[in-house]
């Protein structure tokens, strides 16, 4: 029986959704600011963390 | 032959480490045709594959060393852009020394004043400028850039201090990635000002 890794599914949402974001501020459409980027990480590193700690085990 | 009913999942990691490769060898291959493709772009593009990799690859545990790569690529990232104005340093080559442009007309303030390491001066203030927007770009790697502007004209100031101080119209902040995006308010000519210090202080005033 197969199972999601939600360790998985949030890193790859999280690293999906920055990768964008950074690409989009290279490609000139967006202009991050440290000031919001850093937070945003840490919510994601948290997220991470939290979806890791809520795999169950069976 | 027949197949079985389940196949052996491909490895994510091999797939991603594939991509990986064909997108670093993709852009250089760009830049040796003389496309200019930033770095960033190509690193946030490998982010997005390892992302991606990651989701394909969710009903396994997640595959550290992918995992370890996007940390790692997503910090650079971060810092790139946090000392954006460090990354865009001019050139090792660049000038140093205490410089004061004054230009005399619009013409020249293209393509922008750059200064190594030093302090650099742009005195704008009898610079005519025509009804609408002029854009107007100065970087200093590390040291001072002061601009005096105008009187009488708005002036749109978007300033970048990788570590250091900017100061717009006597209003001061710092630290370390500094961004300071402010309007000194004027009449319908708009003088657009994209100013970056690696490590130093920027002022703008009339």
């Amino acid at each position: 029986m197969s199972r999601w890794h939600p360790q998985g599914l949030v890193g790859g949402v999280f690293f999906l959704l920055v990768g964008t974001l950074f690409l989009l501020d290279g490609l000139g459409t967006l202009r991050l600011r440290p000031a919001h980027l850093w937070p945003l990480l840490l919510i994601g590193a948290g997220a991470a963390i939290l979806a890791g700690a809520g795999r169950s085990e069976r | 032959m027949t197949g079985e009913s389940g196949r052996d999942p491909l490895p994510p990691g091999r797939l991603v480490l594939g991509g990986i490769l064909i997108l670093l060898g993709a852009g250089w291959l760009l830049g040796t045709l003389g496309y200019r493709l930033r770095w960033q772009v190509i690193l946030a593009a490998v982010l997005m594959a390892v992302g991606a990799g990651l989701l394909v690859g969710a009903r396994q545990p997640p595959d550290r060393g992918l995992v370890a790569l996007g940390i790692v690529l997503t910090v650079l990232l971060a810092l790139g852009i946090t000392f954006r104005p460090l990354v865009a340093l001019p050139t090792p080559g660049a000038s140093m020394g205490e410089r004061t442009e004054q230009p005399a007309s619009v013409s020249g303030l293209a393509p922008g004043f750059e200064l190594g390491v030093g302090s650099l001066r742009v005195d704008l203030r009898e610079l005519e400028l025509p009804a609408g927007t002029t854009e107007m770009a100065a970087s200093v790697g590390i040291g001072e850039l002061a601009v005096r502007v105008p009187e009488g004209v708005t002036v749109l100031v978007d300033a970048r201090v990788g570590i250091g101080e900017a100061v717009v119209a006597a209003r001061r902040r710092g630290g370390i990635g500094v961004t300071v995006t402010e309007e000194i308010p004027g009449d319908d000519r708009v003088l657009a000002l994209l100013l970056e210090v690696g490590i130093g202080r920027t002022e703008v005033r009339r």
